[in-house]
């Protein structure tokens, strides 16, 4: 019990006497995730509707590869984008290989299947009554399917949660495409590991504790948008 | 007819108006090659870094043959070179070479070429940025883990920033063996690696594949230190610190008792696979590509970094073998107190760190800068003296050479 005690502490002064380096880890972090999660959900999210709101026949295979992607270890992804954005790869030349650019793309890889299957489910949960109300009354398609989208908006806001919460707790595919290079590509997971790989265990804790804390926080601003919208809605 | 012609007339003239604005575009700085001309010094002025066209003469005798343009970048004391390998001269006798400055200041050029006394250099020109480009470029070294966790590198980094500032430095920090292949990939500049019999079939460009192209351009000494055989204080296997490296791998392989290997293709893990390699056919791991034909003394699952192992051994009561500064790194921090070191100084345990340049390479000028920066004095100083006063001992020996 001893090891948490004293991990926590240091997590404590870890960010209490906050030299730059360790806002600069925290900053990216939140910064690469975060603009991967937003990405993720602009491509998932229409695209979740679409999936959720038809009923033809493909749709269950589909539905079956997005639940698989969904499941795809995330070092897996990191291996593949690797692969990709190395020099000697098809997309060599755009030099994105230890940027964060390229931890953005492997993280935005990652949550799309996510946000895309949570989406569809809350979408396909929206009764379709509603849909063929709202296209009597006379509604376009977008403002049909932004009408389902606000119904479903509880869904909706949990895949990005579920996004979020997947892509900044993870540690393959940004310590491969990324590097774990401090000053530009270290983030809270990248740091985590190379601190016990060099046998510093508090520190990781450390940084450990400071992650948790992070995720908690994000995810309390974003559990209490969503009960505020559902609240204010039906 | 006449609308044709004119329209011919138009695009030539079009044509014409093209071909001067980018013969201003791309200024040229011309070097004259012959010896027994006099050496003038001609500035030409760029007001703002681009890129230049480098370009001289030499005579019809000289045509099919290389040379090698040198540039002395602002603030640096010693030569560069233009481009990476040699420029071969044309038949014509002009050679020519495209070149970005990523500095401002005052650069001065030459050429180096052979003639029947050996070589002779071109008279000097020079030309001046007034505004760099405004970025840094990206220098990727690949290096291994132990000058990461031993503090060099980040003891090396401000001296090195600072007398090369045009650099945004990012250390990879993997293993020999990984660092080696991602080089091979050409996802570094330069490396810095402590695996001999690796690197040097890097330098071996038949080894370059389709998927991996790259290889190695040059290699330097730079620094060398020793591993250490560690074990449990108990010392089951009676190793004495004197004996040969064989004779105590040989003891652990008799007596069976557990060695942890790191298993990651990094120097440590291809010397002590090595040393088993070695010993007489009846003792050692069984080495093949399969994990399962592994004894079950020696410990081979998954990949570890040397704290990692050294934080096994520890709690496992088993045998490794360490780098020296790594060792020292862990004792200070705590970690091994349930290990001593067994065995040290057989020849067999000089762990040598070379630098690498990488035949081209993104950032090869970059890569030609550190290698060349770590092997001067000042950085060789650096060197000598680091740990010393942490651990009591310098944690490297700099072993520089040309």
């Amino acid at each position: 019990m001893e090891i948490y005690a004293t991990a926590f502490a240091d997590a404590i002064r870890l960010l209490s006497t906050a030299d730059a380096t360790v806002w600069q880890v925290i900053v990216l972090s939140l910064v690469v995730s975060g603009s991967a999660v937003l990405i993720a959900a602009v491509i998932g999210i229409p695209l979740g509707y679409l999936l959720g709101v038809n009923r033809r026949t493909g749709r269950g295979a589909i539905m079956l590869m997005v639940n698989t992607a969904m499941g795809f270890p995330p070092v897996v992804i990191g291996l593949f984008v690797y692969m990709a954005l190395s020099r000697s790869g098809p997309l060599g030349m755009l030099a994105l290989l230890y940027t964060p650019g390229g931890m953005v793309i492997a993280q935005v890889i990652l949550a799309t299947p996510l946000v895309l299957g949570v989406s569809a489910a809350a979408v396909s949960a929206v009764p379709g009554d509603l849909r063929i109300q709202i296209r009597a009354l006379g509604a376009s398609r977008l403002q049909e399917g932004l009408a389902v989208l606000n119904e479903a908006r509880g869904g909706v806001m949990a895949s990005v949660v579920a996004g979020f919460g997947a892509i900044i707790s993870e540690v393959g595919a940004v310590s491969i495409v990324g590097g774990g290079i401090e000053g530009s590509t270290n983030v809270m997971t990248t740091a985590i590991v190379a601190n016990v790989s060099r046998g510093e265990n508090s520190k990781a804790m450390a940084w450990a504790f400071v992650l948790i804390g992070i995720a908690l926080m994000v995810n309390v601003v974003l559990t209490a948008m969503q009960s505020t919208s559902t609240r204010h809605g039906a | 007819m006449r609308h044709s012609s004119m329209r011919f007339i138009r695009l030539a003239s079009a044509a014409a108006v093209i071909a001067l604005a980018a013969a201003m575009v791309v200024p040229a700085v011309a070097l004259a090659a012959v010896p027994r001309a006099t050496i003038v010094l001609s500035t030409s002025y760029q007001a703002k870094a681009a890129r230049l066209l480098v370009s001289g003469h030499l005579t019809k005798a000289q045509a099919g043959r290389y040379v090698q343009i040198q540039i002395k970048k602002p603030g640096r004391a010693y030569w560069d070179t233009l481009t990476q390998q040699d420029l071969k001269v044309r038949a014509t006798s002009y050679y020519s070479s495209y070149y970005t400055p990523m500095l401002a200041g005052t650069f001065y050029v030459r050429t180096k070429y052979t003639n029947v006394n050996g070589y002779t250099y071109s008279r000097l020109v020079s030309f001046r940025v007034k505004k760099g480009p405004g970025v840094k470029y990206d220098l990727v070294l690949q290096s291994t883990t132990s000058t990461r966790d031993s503090g060099l590198i980040e003891a090396l980094l401000p001296t090195f920033l600072h007398d090369c500032p045009e650099y945004n430095f990012k250390g990879v920090f993997v293993g020999s063996g990984t660092a080696i292949a991602n080089s091979r990939k050409g996802d570094g500049d330069v490396l810095l690696a402590h695996s001999p019999a690796a690197e040097i079939l890097f330098m071996d460009p038949s080894t370059a594949t389709t998927a991996s192209p790259y290889v190695g351009f040059s290699r330097y000494k730079v620094m060398y230190n020793d591993y250490v055989l560690v074990g449990p204080t108990a010392n089951p296997s009676v190793i004495t610190t004197g004996e040969p490296a064989l004779t105590a791998f040989e003891k652990i392989a008799t007596a069976g008792s557990a060695f942890w290997s790191r298993n990651d293709n990094s120097g440590t893990n291809a010397k002590e696979k090595e040393i088993w390699a070695l010993l007489s056919p009846a003792n050692p791991q069984i080495e093949t590509t399969s994990p399962l034909t592994y004894k079950s003394w020696y410990k081979a699952s998954g990949t570890m970094g040397m704290a990692q192992a050294l934080a096994a051994a520890n709690n496992g009561g088993g045998y490794t073998l360490a780098d020296r500064g790594t060792w020292l790194n862990a004792k200070s921090l705590g970690m091994v107190g349930g290990l001593k070191i067994v065995n040290e100084g057989d020849s067999r345990y000089f762990n040598p760190y070379n630098v690498i340049e990488i035949k081209g390479a993104r950032n090869w000028q970059g890569g030609q800068d550190f290698s060349r920066w770590i092997r001067s004095a000042a950085a060789q100083e650096i060197i000598r003296t680091y740990g010393a006063s942490t651990f009591g001992q310098a944690l490297f020996i700099p072993d520089a050479s040309r």
